[in-house]
């Protein structure tokens, strides 16, 4: 099964993939930061304009109950020094009502008994009913106003007191605010009466309420203990105190906020809104005449959603611009990878043989892919030279492979190949084997008679190897033949065959060899060694014997060598072993020598004197010996058993 | 095969270390052509570290020899091992060169 991996996957793929994977972090990281900044600073300038809105307001509401409170004030000196009498006194109250617009009513209530000597209520009220202003007198046996907030606590107080909101059962039958303030007698300074005015809890709604805050953000007041007085959810109105919908809705912070704002502190806090449940945040702010506070409560989700839309426009901007780069990195890769597809299947072409494949001139690449097909062009060229090359050299090669195979066969041609030599003979077996290391070698054997009786046998190794070596070697056998005369000694055929190599042998050439001639009447072996390994003599009780004596230096080197001579007698049925050091010097697979003790092991082991035999044990073993190695040298062996048949 | 070459005042001495046999005796050969051509005329070859000669090795042992011997100069063999010992006897060519058994006998054998 094929793997999925990104090596696998094209240059197209690994770029963008690796490109568009960093531009992606970047431009999030870039978001998110943004995000964070543009926050901070958001909801710095929303504490400072919920601040200012909030004092705004306060301060826009301080200011109308101030004009409100002022109107009382000077009705309290006029009601002082004047003694009014009810006609007047209506006048004046119906005018402040009227002319008042944030007034909803006025009221002069007086103590019992001191405006008409026998009521024991006087209180006449002036309030707005639609267009039109109303008059009733509050005092009766339903509503003794002596035991009413408005009138009862600035009494108590000795001072000017703004009442908590609340139903006004006497008069207009509304919610209402009053401001009481006592008035005396000049002459005593006892209380003569309070003088009030009301507020309409609507009027003060409307106010807050155009406090417009996003969509759903809002305001809300509450009163000195907590009580609220205006809030969008009007079941909260009058019914709630702050700590009530705490206690409720379980929101122990807000009862925090709440004694923090009737201790009459502002601050911005973070805050969920109980009527519309959305997260915010909440600022509050004290109303000093009153013992007020305002809260002004804003959704976060309004709040940050410019934030929200500018973030939404950048992600958008970088999703098409994350789109625009991937097509512009799949478009430039493609115009890098075209060409080096095209030359990826051109050298794949190539690589099969085919070296005459046009090669496209590539237009509008980069410098480097016009360098690579021109590398591409220069390989196909030298390419198709080094074949051409090759083509040639094997040629020459084939061919001087078939001239040593020649030269083979012709080598093995002047050597006696067949064997046994002599089948007419009864008193000498003989058997050679001389097997190149190479296709020539420069080994040599030969054997032949003299006369009838006296048969003349040699082994010869010339120094080196291959076709030098072979023509060296045909040199010696040619003038081995031609110095071979019939009553000569063995020395000096050596010596004359040395004299004639040694002319012109500027790089001194030699062979080593060992030459025997043995007469079979009498089994006498006269012979001359010229540095030639020393034969082995297998007597018929199978005893080994080395034939150790050598007469000089190999033929070649000088030429003015004196050769000995030396003598063994051969019994019957004893076999004269000569051989070359291809023998004693064949190496295996780790360079180790088959050596000279090898070979007399397998010799005494044999213990027969057939000539064949011999040979073919000791090429047998060599062979087995050497093994898996090259031959290292030329092997040739020369085995002659005498029988001693007359 | 590696061969190690000094001069020791006006003596070449090259030590042969491992086998010199028919890949390599090319190498032996040229070094020593090169000196000779350059007038060398005594070299003693140190054969202590020497493992095997074949017959190309003694090719070029005798070239050597050959040719220093023309210009009357000095050139000797030493610190045979027994092995090689016994081929160059075998070979006859113990008289030819002239065999030390160590450098220093050599370098005194030049003195």
């Amino acid at each position: 099964m094929k793997m999925f991996t990104v090596r696998n996957k094209g240059i197209t793929f690994k770029y963008s993939i690796s490109i568009l994977s960093v531009t992606i972090l970047i431009f999030c990281l870039f978001l998110i930061y943004n995000y964070d900044i543009s926050k901070k600073i958001l909801l710095e300038n929303v504490e400072k304009n919920a601040e200012n809105l909030t004092v705004s307001k306060v301060n826009e509401i301080e200011g109308v109950l101030k004009a409100v409170r002022k109107i009382p004030e000077t009705q309290k000196s006029i009601l002082q020094n004047f003694n009014y009498r009810s006609g007047e006194l209506f006048k004046l109250m119906k005018m402040t009502v009227e002319t008042n617009s944030e007034v909803f009513g006025s009221c002069v209530a007086y103590e019992p008994y001191s405006f008409f000597k026998d009521s024991l209520y006087f209180a006449p009220y002036f309030y707005k009913s639609g267009d039109s202003i109303k008059y009733g007198n509050l005092g009766n046996e339903n509503y003794q106003y002596f035991y009413w907030d408005w009138y009862q606590i600035p009494k108590e107080l000795d001072k000017a007191f703004w009442s908590e909101p609340y139903y006004d059962e006497g008069g207009a039958g509304v919610i209402m605010c009053s401001y009481s303030v006592p008035f005396y007698y000049n002459e005593d300074g006892k209380l003569k009466g309070i003088v009030t005015v009301d507020i309409s809890l609507k009027w003060l709604e409307k106010i807050i309420s155009e406090i417009k805050i996003y969509e759903t953000g809002y305001a809300f007041l509450i009163s000195g203990n907590g009580t609220i007085i205006t809030h969008p959810l009007e079941k909260f109105v009058l019914n709630e105190t702050i700590f009530s919908i705490a206690e409720e809705n379980s929101i122990p912070k807000l009862r925090d906020i709440g004694r923090d704002m009737i201790s009459k502190n502002s601050d911005f806090v973070e805050y969920t809104s109980v009527m519309t449940k959305k997260d915010g945040w909440l600022f509050y702010a004290p109303m000093k005449s009153t013992g007020w506070s305002m809260g002004v409560f804003i959704p976060s989700d309004e709040l940050l959603a410019d934030l929200s839309n500018l973030n939404r426009k950048l992600l958008l901007m970088g999703i098409l611009g994350v789109l625009l780069l991937l097509f512009l990195i799949i478009f430039i890769s493609h115009k890098l990878t075209n060409p080096l597809k095209k030359l990826a299947k051109i050298t794949q072409t190539i690589g099969v043989g085919n070296f005459n494949v046009e090669i496209p001139f590539l237009a509008n690449t980069s410098k480097e892919i016009a360098q690579l097909g021109d590398s591409i062009t220069k390989m196909q060229k030298e390419l198709r030279n080094y074949i051409k090359n090759l083509k040639d050299t094997t040629a020459a090669k084939e061919k001087i492979e078939s001239e040593l195979k020649i030269a083979h066969d012709i080598q093995q041609g002047i050597i006696p190949k067949i064997f046994p030599p002599f089948p007419e003979r009864e008193d000498i077996d003989l058997y050679a084997v001389l097997n190149p290391a190479r296709d020539v070698g420069g080994d040599l054997y030969d054997f032949f008679f003299l006369d009838d009786y006296r048969i003349c046998f040699t082994v010869g190794d010339v120094s080196g190897k291959g076709v030098p070596a072979s023509l060296f070697m045909a040199i010696t056998r040619t003038l081995l033949r031609a110095k071979t005369e019939k009553n000569i000694s063995v020395n000096k055929i050596v010596e004359k065959i040395n004299i004639d190599l040694c002319q012109g042998n500027e790089n001194s050439m030699f062979v080593t060899l060992f030459l025997g001639i043995l007469d079979a009447k009498t089994g006498i072996v006269e012979y001359c060694n010229a540095g030639h390994n020393y034969p082995y003599i297998l007597r018929n009780d199978n005893k080994l014997e080395c034939i150790k004596e050598t007469h000089g230096t190999p033929i070649g080197i000088f030429e003015n060598i004196n050769y000995g001579i030396g003598k063994f007698q051969l019994a019957k049925n004893d076999t004269i072993i000569l051989y070359t050091d291809g023998i004693t010097e064949a190496m295996d697979i780790e360079n180790n020598l088959y050596t000279d003790e090898r070979l007399i092991k397998l010799l005494t082991d044999i213990k027969d004197h057939n000539t064949e035999k011999i040979t073919n044990t000791i090429v047998a073993d060599v062979k087995d010996f050497v093994g898996e190695a090259d031959p290292s040298d030329d092997i040739t062996i020369l085995s002659l058993t005498y029988y001693l048949k007359k | 095969m590696e061969i190690k070459e000094q001069k020791i005042k006006d003596v070449i001495v090259l030590e042969i270390l491992g086998r010199v046999d028919t890949t390599n005796y090319g190498k032996l050969e040229g070094v020593l052509s090169d000196y000779i051509a350059k007038n060398e005329k005594n070299i003693i070859i140190d054969c202590s570290e020497m493992d095997y000669i074949s017959s190309s090795g003694l090719r070029v042992f005798l070239t050597g020899f050959k040719k220093i011997n023309a210009i009357n100069g000095n050139y000797f063999l030493c610190g045979l091992q027994d092995n090689i010992q016994e081929i160059f006897e075998i070979s006859g060519f113990t008289s030819i060169f002239k065999i030390f058994t160590n450098q220093e006998n050599a370098l005194k054998g030049i003195e």
